[in-house]
């Protein structure tokens, strides 16, 4: 038996340091790594479903070929890459390389990544995409305001006298959070939520104001004029540190606590209590969550929030930050997020992209060259991008699909080919976390299962097929080694004296530009080098107002229900929803509604209903909810279609106002009973 | 005194589940055979009231329920650690441990047919680690330590307290956590009666589908000790062949009860402690005397047989005390000791006995219905009605003994049915539910 410290590589805050449990060449359990501060007890119940993950009897160890619709038969990785070698020359000869889509998310990170954007630079470029599908709008509202996107370690937060969590819900997306939140309440801070649903996370605060969804910036304004007109404001800080708050103080005077209790649907005394909250007590963390800014209006929702943090001088200081990205851990990256979202900032052969959020139309719609072939790997975009049927539409235009992946996922089922996805023990890698500060190594526990070959060896094996250039090969893309991996790795950790392989071997790391609590010094990389509360760029950059507002989501009269499709304990995304140990609390998609909803249209709880918009129509069972504001509703993410009702077949492709974010909650549906059987997922 | 415990926060508890995952991947628990239970409060969300979790799996108890009354002693407790021992190879599967224990941690698996339970993580504490689901607890919600347990906090509401003195450290919600104050002003109060109505239905443990064999088998004791009293002392015939087939039969529908047949032996192991073992002795040892007293035509086995019969009725009887009952009522129309008396008396043409018993039964029924309906609990009164004529039907008309009999066996069948079907097992989902502020 070995016990192997690694980390968790997957798409979220927490980003655990974990030990594996190795016998017999087999992951036997995953226990926790008491040296990252941040998670000391483990992760949660998707980690420990790893054991399950990596020895499950579903997963893709072979190469695999589509013979019928949904059917597939294993061939050999010789036929397999002799195909895709032969239908990427085509494609580049007939049309040129950018009638080849190369679409990566964010499934494993690790830095062996760049591995992949090398080759297909090599092969003379090809299709990407452009903007995120989880947080920029959040992160360019930051980096526009503060000049970058940092905050006080994880562990600073149970110095907060008061914590206000913003449409966050860590109890199921960043557990560990709740540790110092409870800390900090154990030592008597106040901890207050704003969210339209009751969740597990609002149990432990004081207060829930559950606002109307998509209302949040009215509210930050109106707490902002309270606050101002009550001089609670830090007028030392302000005057050394803030651009534009004189503009600002205007811009918030037309948000009375009437008129914005109108517009959130919260009585204006809870109002004025906020404020004097948010006013007076401090040190004040305020943690907005990314839920909020999916939203169209989610760029200047997030500007107006964290005006509350700037005029009330929690900023830079023990207990008190804007808690939102913390992105000292990604020190290899020459350009940071959100900006290496943009389009433009990158390698020129990767000049045509297209828009995640809008990747359903954009590849219907793109022409001269036609996308031919689709390569899909670390993603899911049939069940994670914003409208489901037009990219299985633009998936089925194409001549040519290959996806890697370890399970039969609602993307693999698309695929010609699917090529079998290594998992987190079999390489290592290096990732950082947007949450705690480490740099951790995610260590190689076993040898790939069955035929797996990690993706470099894949883009190995492919450029000697294409024939490209040797030496520019052997620069950019690792022998299929460990060595040659550890190698690779190491040429990152050059420029960082303080983070060697071996130390990273044993454990969770802080490079030396680590700050416990960053923006102490008062400096903010910004034009101005001030807090931009007024921010000319955001005028050049996305057009909208230089000073944060409330911009009203669209009048809704076709389809009365708001759908949010927040994330839940259970999934990463679309990933571990298919294991079993997932499944036995939470066999089926429940769609959540208010009981008054429900039955005003004669529904009963656990009713099977048909939920539908203009997009789609599938079939889900209600479960009521009397936590949910009335008027919305609440599929989380990360179902699969294949397996019925998911909420981005009612998503549209529509990008948030600044950083190229998604939407996501910009979604309306209504619900129906059943009468005729109808067909799950297809379009109306 | 200090001894091992968990010890469970019910501040830092989110519900999340991975104590009960850690649990089952350490112990390669079959699927849905869960040690370990996370039991949620007001899971629909009532506004009023605040959502809370008790994560639970066994308590090791120091004065055990399970292994008090395991007839077939599949339970020990191991004395370095305190833990309660079930032995995979001692278990008869009779599942009556499921009921005595109010924390619902013995679990019984179809696949094995046999009972299973948290064993403390036994090998790991010994080795000084911690159990498998207190490590997995990702907040520290849930831990192990030796601890001086506050007996005090089980009185904690919706916190099932028997005075067993379960292992457990149970830290209440501070005052802070248990009035959500939610703000919204398009909230509309909806009444008590409506919120009721959105809760799921509550799965009893006792359910009549699975338990109509016991039925069939507690009746047939009453049916058989009657029987042999009444021909022990003249008043009716008790030939071989039809004793036999009845004694068969009843053995049959006990069998089909539990899930290890060929262990069945073990059933009488705990006379000590169990009742279910004396049942099953005393039962045994009835029917052995009164198949001698048949052949030997000796009164001697007869007069053993009988002690042995009345003990096998109050064996019976004292089998279900742990039962819940919806009515809360400890006296019965459906004690068998109640229905061996009234088959007596019919049998033995005993007339003061048929009165007595029959009032005694028809008083008790009517009293216990009432009681369920104050307390708004359904009943049906068409079955209720049906089962008084099957007990005045007989007395008021005359008929031939056998028909009578036979009615009043009816109406016995519907009276114990009602019987289990109102009750239930004390568990920790059923008492958060009953928990309001």
């Amino acid at each position: 038996m070995k016990l192997i410290s690694s980390a968790c590589p997957r798409n979220c805050y927490s980003t655990c340091s974990i030990k594996v449990r190795v016998e017999n060449n087999t992951v036997t359990g995953i226990e926790p790594h008491a040296e990252n501060r941040a998670t000391p007890e483990g992760p949660c119940i998707k980690g420990l479903a790893y054991v399950e993950r990596a020895n499950s009897k579903d997963r893709i160890l072979y190469p695999q070929k589509r013979v019928a619709d949904g059917k597939y038969k294993r061939i050999t990785w010789d036929e397999a890459l002799d195909t895709i070698t032969e239908k990427l020359k085509n494609c580049k000869d007939q049309f040129g390389p950018h009638s080849v889509l190369y679409f990566a998310s964010s499934g494993m990170s690790g830095l062996l990544n760049g591995v992949s954007t090398s080759f297909w630079k090599m092969f003379g470029g090809a299709t990407t995409t452009y903007g995120n599908l989880c947080w920029p709008a959040g992160l360019e509202a930051a980096r526009l305001t503060m000049g970058a996107n940092k905050h006080n370690a994880p562990w600073d937060l149970e110095h907060a006298k008061l914590i206000v969590l913003w449409g966050k819900n860590p109890a199921e997306t960043n557990i560990q959070e709740m540790m110092p939140i409870e800390k900090a309440q154990e030592r008597g801070a106040q901890f207050v939520v704003i969210d339209p649903r009751r969740t597990p996370s609002t149990e432990r605060a004081n207060s829930l104001f559950q606002v109307k969804s998509g209302t949040d910036a009215a509210l930050a304004l109106g707490l902002a004029r309270e606050i101002i007109k009550n001089d609670w404001i830090d007028h030392d800080f302000i005057a050394k540190n803030v651009l534009g708050f004189e503009q600002f103080k205007e811009r918030v005077e037309v948000y009375t606590t009437e008129k914005v209790s109108e517009i959130c649907r919260i009585s204006e005394a809870s109002i004025r209590d906020l404020a004097k909250q948010i006013g007076t007590i401090k040190p004040m963390t305020l943690i907005p969550g990314y839920g909020m800014q999916r939203y169209e209006n989610g760029g200047q929702t997030t500007r107006c929030l964290l005006a509350l943090s700037v005029i009330t001088g929690n900023v830079g200081k023990q207990g008190a930050c804007w808690h939102y990205a913390n992105l000292q851990s990604y020190v290899f990256d020459d350009l940071k997020e959100p900006e290496s979202y943009f389009p433009g900032c990158e390698h020129p052969s990767f000049r045509r992209k297209i828009s995640v959020a809008k990747l359903g139309e954009d590849l219907l719609n793109i022409v001269d060259p036609e996308i031919k072939m689709i390569w899909v790997e670390r993603g899911n975009p049939l069940a994670q991008n914003p409208d489901t049927n037009a990219i299985r539409k633009a998936f089925r235009k194409a001549d040519f699909r290959v996806v890697v992946e370890q399970f039969m996922t609602d993307t693999a089922y698309e695929a010609d080919i699917i090529l079998p996805a290594k998992n987190m023990f079999e390489q290592s890698d290096i990732i950082g976390s947007y949450w705690n500060p480490y740099v951790q190594l995610k260590q190689k526990v076993l040898e790939p299962a069955g035929e797996v070959k990690p993706e470099t060896e894949i883009y190995h094996l492919l450029a000697q097929r294409l024939g490209m250039d040797q030496t520019e090969v052997s620069q950019h893309i690792p022998e299929p080694t460990d060595e040659a991996i550890e190698k690779y790795l190491e040429g990152f950790l050059d420029k960082f004296p303080e983070l060697s392989l071996a130390a990273l071997k044993e454990g969770p790391q802080l490079a030396n530009s680590f700050e416990e609590i960053p923006f102490a010094d008062h400096k903010f990389p910004t034009a101005s080098g001030k807090i931009e509360l007024y921010s000319e760029q955001a005028k050049e950059l996305w057009g909208i107002d230089p000073l944060p507002d409330y911009v009203p989501l669209p009048e809704q009269t076709d389809f009365p229900l708001q759908m949010i499709s927040p994330n839940s304990k259970n999934r990463i995304h679309s990933q571990f929803g298919n294991l079993e140990v997932i499944k036995q609390f939470e066999p089926e998609a429940y769609l959540f509604v208010h009981p008054l909803d429900a039955e005003a249209k004669g529904i009963v709880n656990m009713e099977l209903v048909e939920l539908f918009n203009h997009q789609a129509k599938a079939e889900v069972k209600v479960q009521f909810d009397l936590g949910l504001r009335r008027g919305n509703v609440v599929l989380t993410n990360g179902h699969w279609a294949i397996n019925g009702a998911a909420p981005n077949l009612f998503t549209e492709g529509r990008e948030t106002d600044i950083g190229h974010g998604t939407a996501f909650h910009n979604t309306w549906v209504d619900i129906r009973r059943i009468t005729i059987p109808i067909t799950i997922g297809k379009e109306l | 005194m200090k001894k091992n415990a968990f010890i469970f926060n019910t501040n830092k508890c989110v519900g999340c589940m991975a104590c009960v995952a850690g649990c089952s991947i350490e112990n390669g628990t079959s699927l849905g055979v869960n040690w370990r239970e996370v039991n949620c409060h007001n899971k629909i969300k009532h506004p009023s009231l605040p959502v809370f979790h008790f994560s639970l799996a066994c308590n090791h108890c120091e004065e055990a329920p399970c292994m008090k009354n395991c007839p077939a002693l599949a339970y020990t407790r191991d004395k370095e650690t305190g833990a309660i021992i079930h032995h995979a190879e001692a278990c008869i599967g009779c599942k009556y441990c499921t009921w005595a224990c109010p924390y619902d941690a013995p679990k019984f698996n179809p696949a094995s047919s046999i009972v299973e339970k948290c064993n403390f993580c036994v090998d790991r504490i010994s080795d000084g680690k911690q159990p498998a689901c207190a490590q997995a607890c990702p907040v520290g919600a849930l831990s192990f330590g030796q601890e001086e347990v506050n007996e005090e906090n089980h009185l904690t509401p919706g916190f099932v307290n028997m005075g067993i003195k379960p292992s457990i450290q149970l830290i209440p919600l501070r005052e802070e956590h248990a009035k959500p104050q939610i703000e919204n002003t398009d909230a509309v109060e909806i009444d008590t009666e409506k919120l009721e109505s959105y809760l799921p239905k509550s799965e009893s443990k006792v359910t009549l589908d699975k338990e109509w064999t016991l039925v069939l088998f507690t009746l047939a004791v009453a049916a058989l000790v009657s029987w042999q009293i009444a021909f022990l002392f003249g008043k009716a015939e008790m030939p071989l062949i039809p004793f036999a087939i009845i004694s068969v039969l009843a053995i049959a529908l006990t069998s089909l009860h539990i899930g290890k047949k060929f262990r069945m032996w073990r059933f009488i192991l705990n006379l000590k402690g169990s009742w279910l073992s004396r049942e099953i002795f005393s039962f045994s040892a009835f029917l052995g005397l009164t198949g001698l007293q048949i052949i030997t035509e000796n009164s001697i086995f007869g007069y053993g047989a009988m002690v042995f019969g009345i003990f096998s009725l109050i064996s019976v009887d004292m089998v279900y005390k742990f039962l819940k009952r919806k009515d809360d009522l400890r006296l019965h129309s459906g004690m068998v000791s109640l229905t061996a008396i009234l088959f007596l008396a019919w049998i033995g043409d005993y007339s003061i006995l048929i009165e007595l018993s029959l009032l005694a039964k028809a008083c008790l029924y009517v009293w216990r219905k009432q009681s369920l309906r104050k307390q708004k609990l359904s009943y049906w009164p068409v079955v209720s009605i049906l089962r008084l004529l099957a007990l005045f039907v007989p007395f008021l008309s005359q008929m031939d003994l056998g028909i009578a009999l036979a009615i009043l066996f009816v109406g016995e069948i519907i009276d114990r049915s009602e019987f289990y079907y109102e009750s239930d097992i004390i568990t920790p989902k059923g008492k958060l539910r009953k928990y309001k502020l």
